[in-house]
């Protein structure tokens, strides 16, 4: 199992989750460092990364977007706080509009990922918080709204069986 | 007092388009799309919904129970009174407040109160002269459901993560 633990902290709106791997952590950092890697990994299959800019230093962006199955796009960015290679990586994590500004209307989190050397190779732990309440507000929102939607046309579907 | 679980299945694309065409919104909500259908989806991956949960039946319970599933219905059916639920979510709100966010009169804003409020979706409460709007979830709970969220999304990262570092080990040849 690579997931080994996870911590959900509602107070302090983070969500730690910690995974191992089989690797040193040189190679497990090569994941975050180089996009060609990162982008194999960061979005879901349905909705691959590419990465544009990718600059890990501090203060340095990263910008991505994701192509869905109907060529939509979605883009993100990061804004680099602290890189440590190989160990440590501090990054604000958000959406960006469609000219690939950040768009303050969408939530970000804060993502802390430390890398530990181990006797089987590498610790992974990576927290994820939201700036401030409104964000974690807003996701909820984001999803309830939608997961409403969902909801009402599975309604629909069911009275139309009835 | 409604007793409900909605047990909401993640959005395809095809139901978040239907929900553009149903929202008449500013720009910043079709992005929001964009990504809840990405988001959507991730969860739609993992085989699983997520649950706003509210007391204790199922979807089904909530079906047999015709009164209730029709008042939940004509409740949730308006983006209004939906933009409502969310607000109410964040905090107590006046229906004054709430009636600031929309180009509606207080009065309007008071019946999709008073609606929901029948649904059992949100509680009123009086405080002083104010009458403040709640969502009926608790924050904790709700906070979870963020959380939730990013744990799902995380997790699913660090399955790939995993695939990808153990292909590299592979095509660098005897390296462990």
């Amino acid at each position: 199992m690579t997931v080994t633990n996870v911590d959900k902290d509602p107070q302090a709106r983070t969500m730690t989750m910690t995974a191992t791997f089989d690797a040193p952590v040189e190679k497990v950092w090569r994941l975050w460092a180089d996009p060609r890697l990162l982008e194999k990994w960061w979005g879901p299959p349905t909705w691959p990364a590419t990465f544009v800019d990718h600059d890990l230093s501090p203060g340095g962006h990263v910008s991505y977007y994701m192509t869905g199955p109907d060529g939509d796009k979605a883009a993100g960015w990061w804004q680099v706080r602290e890189v440590d290679p190989p160990r440590r990586l501090v990054f604000q994590d958000g959406f960006a509009d469609d000219s690939g500004r950040p768009d303050p209307a969408l939530p970000t989190t804060e993502v802390t990922v430390t890398l530990e050397a181990t006797a089987e190779g590498t610790t992974m732990s990576m927290q994820s918080r939201f700036a401030t309440r409104e964000d974690m507000e807003q996701l909820i929102a984001m999803g309830m709204e939608e997961g409403l939607v969902g909801a009402m046309g599975q309604i629909d579907a069911i009275l139309a069986d009835i | 007092m409604v007793k409900t679980t909605l047990r909401v299945y993640g959005g395809l694309p095809g139901s978040a388009k239907s929900r553009q065409e149903q929202t008449v919104g500013r720009k910043t909500c079709r992005r929001a799309e964009d990504h809840l259908t990405y988001n959507w989806m991730v969860v739609d991956q993992m085989g699983g919904g997520i649950g706003i949960v509210d007391g204790g039946t199922e979807m089904d319970g909530l079906i047999e129970k015709d009164a209730d599933t029709d008042r939940l219905l004509r409740a949730l059916a308006d983006p209004t009174r939906r933009a409502i639920v969310v607000r109410a979510m964040a905090g107590d709100h006046s229906v004054s407040d709430l009636a600031r966010h929309h180009p509606m009169s207080f009065a309007a804003i008071q019946k999709h109160v008073a609606v929901l409020e029948e649904a059992g979706l949100v509680t009123k409460e009086r405080r002083g002269r104010r009458h403040l709007v709640r969502t009926n979830i608790e924050a904790v709970r709700t906070a979870r459901m963020a959380l939730d969220r990013l744990e799902q999304l995380w997790r699913q990262r660090m399955d790939r993560f995993e695939t990808v570092l153990a292909a590299e080990a592979e095509t660098e040849g005897g390296d462990e």
